[in-house]
């Protein structure tokens, strides 16, 4: 074998390690013109994934909307089987078009369906329901059908408006938390509790949040949205009429039980003679037979001033008791040790108050 | 006799530099020692700091937990790089492939060991995403498959109480969290009772967390107020001594000795400053230029304020008399920094500040600025 041939076999074998070494790379190249057909993935009512089948290098692949075609949206890329599955840091925002692009070259376009139409939220409830309410109400809370936006500012879509004055006020103490329930279906609000307390900078340079005999309208925009984008079915306004302030502890030996009969399931009623915090109430009774709780459900009556326990077996000859927390509050704040409004300046006297009130079933 | 002296040297060196690594290598290991594997399932974001070794906290106001989050970001650099990025939440909103009305930043804080600087953001939908910023470009930081641990925060009535009542825990809106020294000192507001605590948990996590409830004095009447929400807070230092320095909204700053912060103590503040009212406190960070040190507050209606540490050292005395005029600031002076709408702050390292700003135009601007201009 002379030199000359040497030469030609090793240009030989670079020649075949070439083409072994790139061949596959264009192999594994993908044809920018086969079209793929993405498939989205739904959880929730949210498109939180897209999948469809392709070969090629898992980095050049890019997912973006279709109407910002130079940002690459953040997200994962996986692989299981022969998919590829991108799955973006947010669901893909609903009723909007993306498209899948690889080595910058568009594959395929999807479209995310929009949100279903009886989704739209609502406003349940506005607590406290009554109408009347003491000066120095300390808070309100609203009760939506739909989880609601974890954007934004809730008071962005409060207003109230002074009827007896006809002006614009600001009563809500503006919080940065939002102080929604783990749902997000109920927002507390405080009215100001700075204006309220006497002798603080917001009350003695501004009042209190508000004015007694005044009539006060409490407007919740429908522009506010649900956690799927949907706005609310319509705007609902609140009245209320404002009377005196509200200084005395809300008191046990005040509250009368209607207990019902033996042997069925009708509620018992629970009346406070006054108007109670709706949430912190069904929060704050317990209804036991001996030890052993009583499983049931307690509701607000309509006027916030008693709650209905329905038992889920029915009620047996003997005797009962409720055992109530004593953190309970009514509409100002005050609970059954101190009022909301009190000078911490002075000792508070401790007050022994018995929590349970016993019943009999005959 | 100057070889064996030298190699001796030698070895004391090597034997020094390799117990220091091994300390390190243990000192981290502690750190996470207790870390898990997984899915932590965080539902919202509403507080970073970072601590040591890379190690994000992140405070889930949704589940009233913290998190500590191994980030796995320790690449050490001494300089942050210069950033400034017009319309970031335009940028942030369009990396997530959504609009900026679908779209929050609740916080921002820099890894002081990469300088890098991470961004919580909450979305319309609830979906909660952290995201860095590398060089100008976003990235997504995973929030599911990661190496973690948790503690919840106690429930502020108390868990005896709990467990009679068997009530659900209640949504605790955190304001403010900070990683000092072996700490996690979180602030935070109850959705139930209108309470504020402030809570001082040990880290690594176990079941040792301190609650102390804090009285502020309003410069009014006399009267203390024990139920006013901190804002934002920071630890400094003065004469050798932690202190917490908490901001409330309009705008009492008070300061609170750290270690007489203890379980069940109500602790009343020293009110050093009103800073008028119609204004309530963003942020708060601590900084140190030619050897003095000061630290910065940013606000909703007033521009940064930079306190000098020497100036809050000196001011012995406790506000007790009211403001009487609107708006009126009163106390340790302070000096007006020409930044206005600054919504977030961190140090970015020992010369520089990361800050977001609301401009005039309504753009939100990130940007780096030196502290000699601060």
């Amino acid at each position: 074998m002379d030199v000359i041939n040497i030469i030609n076999n090793i240009q030989k074998i670079k020649g075949y390690l070439i083409f072994f070494c790139v061949c596959p790379f264009f192999m594994g190249c993908l044809d920018s013109k086969k079209s793929i057909t993405p498939i989205l993935g739904y959880e929730n009512e949210k498109a939180v994934r897209v999948s469809f089948k392709s070969e090629g290098d898992i980095t050049e692949f890019s997912i973006y909307r279709s109407d910002n075609q130079n940002v690459s949206i953040l997200g994962s890329f996986s692989e299981k089987e022969d998919s590829l599955i991108f799955t973006p840091a947010i669901p893909f925002q609903s009723g909007h078009e993306f498209g899948i692009s690889y080595q910058g070259k568009q594959l395929a376009k999807f479209k995310v369906k929009p949100n279903e139409v009886h989704k739209v939220p609502e406003l349940l409830a506005y607590y406290p329901r009554h109408d009347t309410v003491p000066v120095n109400i300390l808070k309100s809370y609203l009760i939506f059908s739909q989880p609601m936006q974890y954007v934004g500012n809730p008071l962005k879509y409060i207003r109230v408006f002074d009827q007896t004055e006809d002006k614009e006020v600001f009563p809500f103490l503006d919080l940065e938390a939002e102080l929604w329930d783990k749902d997000h279906k109920r927002l507390t609000l405080w009215f100001d509790p700075g204006r309220i307390k006497t002798g603080l900078i917001p009350n003695t340079e501004k009042g209190l949040p508000l004015k007694v005999g005044h009539t006060y309208d409490i407007v919740i925009d429908k522009n506010w949205k649900s956690s799927n984008g949907n706005s609310l079915l319509q705007s609902y306004t609140k009245t209320i009429h404002v009377i005196g302030r509200d200084i005395k502890s809300p008191r046990l030996d005040n509250w009368i039980i209607t207990a019902p009969q033996k042997n069925t399931n009708h509620p018992i009623k629970i009346s406070f003679n006054e108007v109670l915090d709706p949430i912190l109430a069904l929060e704050s009774i317990k209804l036991f037979r001996g030890d052993i709780p009583v499983s049931g459900t307690l509701k607000p009556s309509e006027t916030d001033d008693a709650v209905l326990f329905a038992p889920n077996e029915p009620w047996k000859v003997g005797s009962y008791h409720l055992l109530i927390n004593p953190i309970l509050e009514d509409l100002a704040g005050n609970n059954f040790y101190h009022l909301f409004d009190s000078d911490l300046g002075k000792p508070i006297p401790k007050k022994e108050i018995s929590t349970r009130i016993g019943f009999e079933i005959q | 006799m100057k070889k064996p002296v030298y190699f001796i040297l030698m070895l004391a060196i090597a034997f020094a530099a390799i117990s220091a690594g091994l300390n390190t290598n243990s000192n981290e290991a502690d750190l996470t020692a207790n870390f898990t594997s997984g899915n932590p399932a965080i539902e919202s974001i509403n507080a970073l700091s970072f601590g040591p070794e890379g190690i994000l906290f992140i405070g889930d106001s949704k589940k009233a937990t913290i998190y500590a989050l191994d980030t796995q970001d320790k690449a050490k650099k001494e300089k942050g790089s210069d950033i400034r990025i017009e319309g970031f939440d335009e940028k942030v909103a369009a990396a997530l492939g959504t609009t900026v009305d679908n779209i929050k930043i609740t916080d921002m804080a820099v890894n002081p060991v990469s300088k890098m600087a991470y961004f919580s953001i909450s979305t319309m939908d609830g979906t909660p995403v952290l995201l860095r910023l590398n060089g100008e470009n976003l990235e997504n930081v995973p929030l599911k498959e990661v190496n973690y641990s948790e503690i919840k925060i106690n429930d502020p009535i108390g868990k005896d109480v709990k467990d009679k009542w068997d009530r659900p825990r209640r949504v605790w809106a955190i304001s403010d969290l900070k990683y000092h020294d072996g700490k996690v000192l979180v602030s935070g507001l109850s959705n139930k009772e209108f309470a504020s605590t402030f809570r001082s948990i040990e880290f690594p996590f176990s079941e040792n967390q301190v609650a102390a409830s804090l009285e502020v004095w309003h410069a009014a009447h006399g009267a203390y107020e024990t139920h006013a929400p901190i804002k934002t807070f920071d630890v400094i230092t003065l004469e050798g001594i932690d202190y917490l320095l908490a901001s409330y909204t309009c705008t009492p700053l008070v300061l609170f000795p750290l270690d007489e912060l203890k379980e069940g103590v109500h602790k009343k503040g020293r009110t050093v400053a009103e800073l008028g009212a119609g204004n309530s406190p963003l942020d708060m960070i601590s900084y140190e230029k030619e050897g003095k040190k000061f630290f910065l507050m940013s606000n909703n209606n007033r521009p940064v304020m930079r306190f000098d540490y020497t100036d809050i050292a000196n001011f012995r005395e406790t506000l007790t008399e009211p403001v009487e005029e609107f708006a009126v600031a009163t106390g340790v002076s302070y000096d007006n920094l020409p930044f206005p709408h600054v919504l977030q702050m961190d140090l970015l390292d020992a010369e520089n500040v990361l800050y977001m700003q609301r401009t005039a135009d309504g753009d939100l601007l990130l940007r780096t600025r030196s502290t000699k201009w601060m």
